[in-house]
């Protein structure tokens, strides 16, 4: 666990070193990712602890949300305004992409759709 | 209960004080909400963080607890949030040899999907608000969770909304996808799981997964690379086009 956290606080720094001295709108977290997805791919093994231990520590994503998303009470005025508008990306706007990415894929990828 | 509220109140407002109350009843709540979705047979309404936070939201309103406290008390949680987008390499490395082989054809569906999702959702917005908030949000509306709220930070959309919109697009986007798919005729459970990745996330692999294996292994992959490409996409975008 500790080599796990070791690891994940690593590349959280140098990913956060890339987006202040770089001025990277791109977040650090988003940088530190790329990073050791890069680092792990030319190593070429599996991951194995590393592996395990992300798979339990990701196991509990839904629960490091809450904090955050109760947040949304600031945002009642703002939800109250724009609940419209929120409606129709979150409904609409998932539908209309997915039928976009659906055609475009029937277009460029015709004679794999139906294997 | 008249009489008893305000005690209540102010028994929450000493607890309140002490930064491991909050933190203790966060735990509480998600251990509750749990249960309940278990014992519910995990219906997907009930998502134990959802209403985690609905619980968490209604305690903080009727206590009158201003939320930078609560935020400050709950600090340890939000951070291991945003050190698990660098853990976010590890699923995504375990699906890289499926990657290799079809690199070219995953590239570009990634690269073109994930525009389609930004995009269509900035227009609508614009379309129907006009609110450079709103615009900010739906930008990275369909991306995974902590990789969404690390860009929220950096374009100026408000991480909590981000926070519900994108779960909702999750939600909604595990109920559509099938539905599209249908009307498509796509039937390729690669090609099936790339467009649950891109446009719904962890909730739509969730979906994905009960497809098929492979159909989930690809959704991940895609929720993965399309939270990267998204990342790095949209800020260059804003900057290039001007459109907050």
């Amino acid at each position: 666990m500790i080599k796990f956290a070791a690891a994940i606080f690593a590349f959280m720094t140098l990913g956060e070193a890339i987006a202040v001295l770089g001025k990277t709108i791109v977040p650090g977290a988003v940088w530190g990712l790329l990073l050791l997805l890069i680092v792990l791919i030319i190593r070429g093994k599996p991951a194995g602890e590393y592996g395990r231990n992300s798979e339990r520590f990701l196991a509990y994503l839904s629960f490091f949300f809450v904090p955050a998303g109760a947040g949304i009470v600031t945002q009642l005025d703002v939800i109250s305004r724009h609940w419209l508008a929120l409606i129709v990306i979150t409904i609409a706007g998932t539908f209309i992409a997915q039928l976009c990415i659906c055609y475009l894929i029937k277009i460029l990828f015709r004679r794999s759709c139906q294997a | 209960m008249m009489e008893l509220q305000p005690l209540f109140a102010d028994l929450l407002k000493y607890l309140g004080t002490s930064q491991f109350f909050w933190l203790s009843l966060t735990c509480v709540v998600f251990v509750l909400a749990e249960k309940l979705w278990l014992r519910s047979g995990k219906k997907g309404y009930l998502n134990p963080a959802v209403v985690s936070l609905v619980i968490v939201s209604i305690i903080l309103l009727s206590v009158h607890e201003s939320y930078e406290n609560y935020k400050q008390a709950t600090r340890p949680i939000t951070f291991m949030l945003t050190i698990s987008t660098v853990a976010l390499a590890f699923p995504i490395f375990k699906q890289w040899e499926r990657l290799r082989k079809h690199l070219l054809p995953i590239a570009v569906i990634l690269l073109i999907g994930s525009l389609i999702a930004s995009m269509s959702a900035y227009l609508l917005a614009a379309l129907f608000s006009g609110d450079k908030g709103i615009m900010a949000v739906a930008l990275i509306k369909s991306i995974t969770t902590p990789i969404a709220m690390a860009v929220a930070e950096k374009i100026g959309a408000s991480i909590p909304l981000v926070a519900v919109v994108v779960f909702v697009v999750g939600v909604i986007g595990g109920i559509t996808a099938p539905l599209a798919l249908r009307i498509a005729g796509i039937n390729n459970a690669m090609l099936r799981g790339l467009v649950y990745g891109i446009t719904a996330h962890g909730l739509g692999t969730a979906i994905a997964m009960q497809e098929s294996e492979e159909c989930g292994a690809f959704s991940g992959l895609a929720m993965g690379l399309t939270g990267i490409v998204t990342a790095i996409m949209v800020p260059v975008l804003i900057v290039t086009f001007n459109l907050l």
